[in-house]
């Protein structure tokens, strides 16, 4: 490895990690402030810095000190090294998902081919898939481990929510692996570069939007986010994280963030054309009925940055705004409609998915 | 150099799981213990260029089956599993015995079994040359293996709903 792929490399791991740190943390100010708007309340605004408030952001700093200078409580008779295994676990998990994710078209610097995403995965998919089916056990240990039967039975009944939600991730995106043939992010990214009947940008959600809802709600179930917060439930039935404090406890909230952020990737990614902009070819903007817009090559790049982030964005503000707005499914509701709704229509999707290719083949 | 460090690395974790699984009496480290054995293994094959293989391992078998195995335990378990060792003798012979048939019979495959090829097959095991393998080359017994698993399912239910009439 020469000096010039390392730097390279190093830059994209840092970031990447910092981008994803730094949405999370502006998510769990955004997530109180939107709740607030909603609610007809005010919000986060007390924390001050010399008199200034900058609407409430200093929040962000004011909970992670807090955090970080709280007891860190471990209970007696637990089990000391799963739990604090657990916390670190759906952690890494979480973020390490988001690797495989595509931010840009590979570029060319210093003679290199750089992949903008963290780890040239050409599993994708599968590979996130299995980030997630493993993060499972970071709520089962860090339930179990604590010796508290309230967490335990949090725990159970987040591991039922994910493992049976995970079966309807998977079937619904099949139908979009069939369609473009590969597992590749970055090669299903690509392809949706196109234009669809001359108007439309040829994005995933135009050719699977029952697959595209599908996930959606799947994978609202995964990040255990409102209305598939069973698992958590804070004030109510109690969840999996009951025994944890300090910054244990922050790092299973941090997850819950940065998993809502990967989903907001993988959104784009699969069904909103990734870190493709509507209209933008390698030249420029091809507007309907013939109008042209010039753009720099070197601009390219940063424009589909941009339009990356963009999207990441718009997903993460759209789940925060669902969790906001439906109430909680009851637990018979959540395996019915894991089970008996959202798998045979993934199903279906896959049917319909497959006759369709075989037709206009 | 690094990809042996990393072989030996993955070998160490899996034989130390596979070794805390035999050893420990608390059923939830022994099904911990699997697992870590698992994760291990996906690494291995992706050392062998077989990612799909590496994930399939880690979503089925880490993700799926010892969760379940995991649940299983954490739900059925009583306090007095925590006691002594029950050592009977005629069982541990046996156990013995197969054990040693079992560990001769794999002993065997691996040396028989031509690593160059496999080693070459395992570089081109996409997705298309696996669902070829299952869906055409394969088909009669993949299809059987499913009617099969189907009839265990069918079978516990049976079992477990036995009880609940009488």
């Amino acid at each position: 490895m020469t000096l010039s792929l390392f730097v390279i490399a190093l830059v994209k791991v840092l970031v990447t990690v910092i981008a994803v740190l730094t949405l999370a943390a502006l998510l769990t100010w955004a997530e109180r402030k939107q709740s607030a708007v909603m609610q007809d309340r005010i919000g986060a605004n007390r924390a001050k810095i010399f008199g200034v408030r900058i609407i409430g952001l200093w929040h962000i700093i004011a909970d992670a000190v807090k955090m970080m200078t709280k007891e860190d409580f471990v209970p007696p008779y637990s089990n000391r090294f799963l739990h604090t295994l657990a916390p670190f676990l759906a952690f890494f998990l979480s973020l390490v998902a988001f690797a495989a994710i595509p931010m840009g078209d590979s570029i060319q610097i210093a003679g290199h081919t750089v992949d903008m995403r963290l780890a040239p995965i050409n599993i994708g998919f599968l590979f996130i898939f299995a980030m997630t089916s493993i993060s499972v056990y970071a709520v089962v240990l860090g339930a179990w481990s604590s010796r508290n039967r309230y967490a335990t039975l949090g725990g159970m009944r987040a591991a039922g929510q994910m493992i049976s939600y995970e079966l309807a991730m998977g079937l619904s995106v099949l139908g979009l692996v069939m369609l473009y043939g590969t597992l590749d992010l970055l090669q299903m990214a690509r392809a949706q570069g196109g234009l669809l009947w001359g108007f439309l940008p040829a994005w995933g959600i135009f050719y699977q939007p029952l697959g595209f809802i599908l996930l959606l709600t799947a994978i609202i179930a995964e990040t255990k986010r409102a209305p598939f917060d069973i698992p958590e439930a804070e004030s109510e039935i109690i969840g999996y994280y009951l025994e944890y404090s300090g910054m244990k406890f922050g790092m299973f909230f941090m997850a819950e963030f940065v998993t809502t952020i990967v989903a907001a990737g993988l959104l784009t990614t699969l069904y909103f054309g990734g870190f493709q902009v509507p209209y933008l070819l390698a030249d420029g903007f091809h507007l309907p009925f013939g109008l042209f817009l010039g753009v720099p090559s070197a601009l390219i790049p940063w424009l589909q940055f941009a339009a990356f982030w963009f999207k990441v964005v718009f997903f993460c503000w759209l789940l925060l705004t669902i969790r906001w707005t439906l109430p909680r499914f009851r637990y018979d509701q959540l395996m019915n409609l894991g089970w008996k709704i959202l798998l045979p229509l993934a199903l279906v999707n896959l049917l319909a998915t497959g006759a369709g290719i075989l037709l206009l083949s | 150099m690094v990809p042996q460090l990393l072989f030996l690395l993955l070998s160490v974790i899996a034989l130390l799981g596979a070794g805390m699984l035999l050893l420990r009496r608390d059923p939830i480290d022994g099904a911990l213990a699997l697992v870590m054995t698992m994760v291990a293994l996906a690494g291995l094959y992706l050392q062998l260029v077989a990612p799909v293989i590496a994930a399939l391992q880690v979503i089925v078998y880490a993700g799926a089956i010892m969760v379940l195995f995991l649940f299983v335990t954490m739900f059925v378990r009583r306090s007095e599993e925590h006691g002594p060792l029950h050592r009977n003798r005629p069982v541990f012979g046996v156990a013995l015995l197969v054990a040693a048939l079992l560990f001769g019979l794999l002993a065997n495959v691996a040396l028989r079994a031509d690593l160059s090829s496999a080693a070459a097959a395992g570089s081109s095991a996409d997705l298309r040359a696996i669902a070829e393998q299952i869906f055409s080359a394969d088909l009669f017994p993949f299809e059987l293996v499913s009617v099969l698993l189907l009839v265990a399912m069918v079978g516990v239910v049976v079992l477990a709903r036995r009880g609940e009439e009488s």
